[in-house]
């Protein structure tokens, strides 16, 4: 079984922060780290080819030269092979062009290897993004079914997969023909730490850099030309108010505030 | 051709004020070297790998050559970033697409209430643009909820009913809905950022090749180009990104739930109703709903919780974790506990949070009867909301939380479960 | 400080570290609480590579020396000095079989102790025979193609957890110390069972059990080191694996330290941090000296004792004699007094250092809410097994006067 692994290379969550000052992300501490729902897709690919005999895990990411540091890291916790689509044409895509540019890319991967795909796990959704938008995405683009919320792989063969999808209010399980695609959400496993031959494997491996032109990529689908929506500005929310205490004469009008007060900073 | 962005170093005064504006941080201030020659000290820097092409740095710096223009002629400076942005041809009719349209989603033949809300936000955006309002229901024997959707101000549904339909399956819903979409050629498409919603509304819009926004908080209209200015968070919520699709239809986006009021009914008020018939034939359905498992009541994992509802010494008994988990449970929330209560054994240890336990980091974070000593607030002091319920007004999560509330928890918990309920089914 | 660690050598720091701090902190208290075996990370480690780090890479290993082993060890202690055993241990019953195993036996046992699939122990205490090994009552009677094993073992870390043992019998009591023969044995076979786990007073994630052997038949081929050899497999194993213990003190130590600081910086009285009045800062100022002292001793004799070790293993490998033969025949020194003296630095330094994070945070600091007070209860048994310190000063005395007459 072939399986590919969808990443992307984001500022490490941890150290977003505002500058008080000037009102802009601070610069200093972002850290670029594997998107870190990305990581339970990398985990559990390497755990399914664990389980299923003959597979090869391939990890893929778009992005800027040093996002091959991603792909490295993904070889060190378990992964095969890595492929970096990397082109300044790319740059600024939305999630449309971005699915566009990764399934090409997967197209791609299946032709360089000689082996086609089976399976193509995506992490939920970004932590700099937000949308989880690209999984399904890429497989409208390639027509394959996909299910996404995936919390557990119930059974996989070479011919199907059968999961689990978290929905608000328990489970659906469904069962796919491969090839397909699964974006898997936390729940799904707990990663390993990267192992030392992992890490020297990473360290060793050519990692293929491709080109739009070398993907076959339409380039009025791909980068920012070929996205259909575009950042028209972008504002910092006001800041948030801190030690603010609930007032209300008896405790009925006390709830009543905090829940009102909850809801306006949308957190419930 | 790829986008191309640069500084033209002569005309830039090293201001800084592009680092400001600029949404996904991609240009920094350098030292200039000395014998340029040039009076400015700092220089700006694009990473044009990060640059996503938004004009915001451009529009930025021609508003300083023009604000500086008023009060020299000609002056030598600003003007600074030239971009040449890559030209792709859409030939869409723009015009052809009429309506705003809402997703409404069912979930085992019940209707959910998120439609109310996108009912809310699609009526302004329809007055604004003085077309339908219209709602599209897929499901099996869900015609009974198209009057309860006019009635909250729909002119228009469309209701897709068939037993394919009973269960969310991306590739069926995605054909169904894109083949309506081809067909009708609605001008905006709101739904649902629910589970649902976020699975398969990004498929419909590679179907129907256009562009959509994820989780918006805000939707407006604007007056002079009739287009969908969608709001949202990124980066965690640290920064709000306006989004438009300029040159597809529908503009797509899913909104975030509760982020709007839901609409006022109306009872009695009239619309019209469209059975869209279904061609299965035409789909190529491979996936295949096995079974739906009712959410047994396990714990949610509270370090990958997003909302936790923790109990403390405060609680008083053991008994006090039954009020926390209900509190918990009407949240979605998982629930978390302090020290003290583990070690007396009223909850157990995988529970605690702090020091010796768990290191979380939710959006929400309920402190209930928890006073707060720092071994506790180490393992929680990063939640984004703290609402803190106490009897003390004194004690340390006082201080460091959000919204604390005075009082007796065992009468303040059951009437805020009662007030979210009452959001929840109104 | 930069100890110029090689690249693998900071990826087995960082590896270790991560297991620690992601995996370990945050179940360590339950593991020290219930006692239980932490099988969960065992698994961590496993996937990591970490067991193999000190195996010869025909082994399975990554083809490292003690060092290695080291940094590991000191990185998993610095979370929690009990679950570091499920290596350290290993490696206690690993040692003697890189050391004095023949080919056969090597290529039996190491790859599945390198991959952590199988756990080691070693065991030599008995009731009557800790310090003096000589006192060795457990024997071993060969009866044609077996030996066949009876008496009680005690004391044995990693007890039941561990598939492969490493013990001490006599073959011949008459001969005292030159009877003791070592043996390789394997959890299952029949004749060998667990008797009472012990509950101790620190490193409580690692099970101590006693041993019972009643007429088990260990394969002749299982002889380590041949028949009377026992008191030299035992002395040049633990010339190599003490370092071992010195870094799980060491970790320990570091430990104690890392969560004194946080919370003296965190803590505030009189209207200021507990970290910066100055009876806290010399305390901090000794803790920090002596565990740096401690590491800089410990790297530098495992780095100058793995250039031995490594050729050896190497030469072993072409010449088919042992690896302890090796390292005889091309140094004349052994490793006795450095590998004592890092042992009883360290251990002590742990002690002291741990005692005084406990005082330093206080109250808090005795409470086992808090885990400082469970580094101190760890440290302990670092000054007492492989060896006590009393008996690590003996050697070292001894050592250093017998250099003296060398000298002349």
């Amino acid at each position: 079984m072939h399986i590919v692994v969808c990443i992307k290379q984001t500022p490490a969550t941890a150290n977003i922060q505002i500058d008080p000052k000037t009102g802009t992300l601070k610069r200093e501490g972002m850290a670029a780290a594997i998107n870190p729902f990305d990581e339970y897709g990398i985990e559990e690919a390497v755990r399914i080819k664990e389980r299923v005999p003959n597979s090869v895990v391939s990890v893929v990411t778009m992005g800027p030269p040093q996002a091959e540091e991603s792909l490295r890291d993904a070889i060190s916790r378990g992964v095969d092979q890595g492929f970096h689509l990397c082109d300044r044409a790319f740059a600024g895509a939305d999630t449309y062009a971005t699915s566009y540019a990764l399934q090409m890319g997967i197209r791609k991967i299946a032709e360089f290897t000689q082996k086609k795909v089976d399976l193509i796990i995506c992490g939920k959704q970004t932590n700099d993004g937000d949308t989880g938008h690209v999984g399904p995405g890429i497989a409208a683009w390639l027509d394959i079914p996909n299910v996404a919320y995936v919390k557990k792989v119930e059974e996989i063969n070479d011919s199907l997969i059968r999961v689990h999808r978290m929905m608000e209010d328990g489970v659906d399980v469904l069962e796919m023909p491969l090839p397909a695609v699964i974006a898997v959400v936390k729940e799904i496993n707990e990663p390993r730490v990267p192992s030392l031959r992992g890490k020297m494997a990473a360290k060793k491996a050519v990692i293929p850099r491709w080109t739009a032109e070398d993907i076959k990529a339409d380039k009025n689908k791909i980068g920012l030309g070929g996205s259909p929506t575009i950042v028209a500005s972008s504002f910092n929310p006001p800041p948030r108010t801190g030690g603010v205490k609930v007032e209300g004469a008896t405790p009925e009008e006390k709830a009543k505030n905090l829940v009102a007060k909850l809801l306006e900073m949308k957190v419930l | 051709m790829a986008n191309e962005i640069f500084i033209i170093k002569e005309r830039c005064t090293g201001c800084g004020s592009c680092v400001k504006v600029c949404p996904v941080n991609c240009i920094s201030m350098t030292d200039r070297a000395k014998e340029e020659g040039v009076r400015w000290k700092k220089l700006a820097v694009i990473d044009v790998n990060t640059c996503v092409f938004c004009n915001a740095c451009v529009e930025d710096c021609d508003r300083l050559f023009n604000k500086t223009k008023e009060k020299m002629p000609n002056p030598d400076f600003f003007h600074a970033i030239v971009m040449k942005k890559e030209k792709v041809e859409v030939n869409i009719d723009t015009t052809a697409y009429k309506g705003v349209w809402c997703f409404a989603e069912q979930r085992h033949g019940q209707l959910m209430p998120t439609i109310f809300e996108l009912l809310h936000v699609g009526k302004k955006l329809s007055l604004d643009l003085n077309e339908d309002l219209s709602a599209v229901v897929i499901g099996h024997d869900v015609t009974q909820y198209a009057q309860e959707i006019i009635e909250h101000g729909a002119d228009k549904v469309y209701v897709i009913d068939h037993p394919i339909f009973e269960h969310f399956v991306d590739e069926v819903y995605t054909n169904a809905l894109t083949d309506l979409i081809k067909q009708e050629k609605p001008n905006k498409l709101l739904m649902p950022a629910s589970i649902i919603g976020r699975s398969f509304s990004s498929r419909v819009a590679i179907a129907a090749q256009t562009g959509i926004t994820a989780d918006a908080t805000e939707l407006s209209i604007n007056p002079k180009t009739r287009m969908l200015h969608a709001t949202r968070p990124s980066f965690g919520g640290n920064l709000m990104a306006t989004i438009l699709c300029e040159k597809h239809r529908p503009e797509m986006a899913t909104v975030r739930p509760m982020s709007f009021q839901r609409a006022e009914k109306q009872s009695g008020r009239k619309g019209e109703v469209i059975n869209v018939k279904v061609d299965l034939s035409k789909w190529n359905i491979r996936t295949k709903f096995v079974r739906y498992e009712a959410e047994k009541k396990e714990d949610i994992d509270i370090t990958a919780a997003e909302k936790v509802v923790s109990g403390g010494r405060g609680l008083g008994k053991p008994e006090g974790f039954k009020l926390i988990e209900e509190l918990a449970h009407t949240l979605g929330a998982a629930v978390g506990a302090s020290r003290p209560t583990v070690d007396a054994g009223w909850i157990p240890y995988k529970h605690q949070i702090g020091l010796t336990g768990r290191t979380i980091r939710p959006k929400l974070y309920f402190a209930c009867g928890i006073s707060g000593q720092i071994q506790h607030l180490a393992g929680m002091s990063s939640a984004e909301v703290i609402v803190a319920i106490n009897k003390d007004t004194e004690c340390p999560m006082f201080k460091l939380a959000t919204l604390s509330v005075e009082g007796d928890l065992y009468e303040l918990i059951p009437l805020i479960i009662k007030e979210i309920n009452k959001i929840k089914h109104k | 400080m930069n100890y110029f660690l090689t690249e693998e050598q900071q990826a087995i720091q960082e590896t270790a570290r991560e297991i620690a701090q992601k995996k370990i902190k945050p179940v360590r208290e339950h593991y020290d609480v219930t006692e239980e075996y932490p099988w969960p990370i065992v698994e961590e480690l496993r996937k990591a590579d970490l067991f193999g780090v000190y195996f010869p890479t025909q082994y399975g290993g990554l083809g490292g020396g003690g060092l290695e082993l080291c940094l590991a060890v000191e990185e998993i202690s610095r979370a929690c000095g009990g679950i570091a055993l499920t290596i350290a241990c290993t490696a206690l019953c690993a040692f003697p079989i890189i050391l004095f195993g023949t080919p056969e036996q090597k290529k039996k046992y190491l790859p599945d102790l390198a991959s952590g699939k199988r756990l080691g122990a070693f065991t030599i205490t008995e009731p009557e025979a800790g310090s003096d090994a000589t006192a060795t009552r457990c024997s071993a009677k060969l009866e044609g193609n077996y030996y066949v094993l009876n008496g009680t073992k005690n004391f044995c870390s990693n007890g039941n957890a561990a598939e492969i043992y490493t013990l001490f019998a006599t073959t011949n009591p008459a001969r005292g110390a030159r009877g003791l023969s070592a043996f390789i044995l394997e959890k299952g076979w029949p004749g060998l069972s667990f008797g009472k786990k012990e509950v101790k007073m620190g490193i409580r994630a690692s099970p101590t059990y006693e041993i019972n052997l009643d007429n088990c038949k260990v394969p002749k081929e299982n002889l380590l080191g041949g028949e009377g050899r026992g008191l030299s497999v035992a002395q040049g194993t633990f010339d190599i694996s003490r370092p071992g213990v010195a870094s799980q003190a060491l970790g320990i130590a570091q430990g104690a330290i890392d969560e004194a600081l946080a919370y003296a910086k965190m803590r505030k009285q009189f209207g200021q941090s507990i970290a910066s009045f100055q009876s806290s800062l010399h305390m901090i100022a000794d803790m920090s000296t002596q565990v740096e002292a401690a590491r800089a001793l410990l790297y530098s004799v495992t780095k100058a004792m793995d250039k031995d070790l490594l050729a050896a293993e190497e030469a072993a490998e072409k010449s088919g004699k042992t690896v302890y033969d090796e390292m005889k025949k091309n140094s004349s020194k052994r490793w006795t007094k450095e590998s004592a003296m890092v042992k009883l630095f360290c251990s002590d330094v742990s002690m002291k250092v741990t005692t005084d994070a406990v005082q330093l945070c206080g109250g808090i600091g005795y409470m086992r809410d808090f885990p400082v007070e469970k580094f101190m209860r760890d440290a302990k048994i670092t000054q007492i097994y492989e060896g006590t310190n009393q008996i690590q000063r003996n050697e070292i005395g001894a050592a250093v006067i017998k250099e003296l007459a060398q000298k002349g």
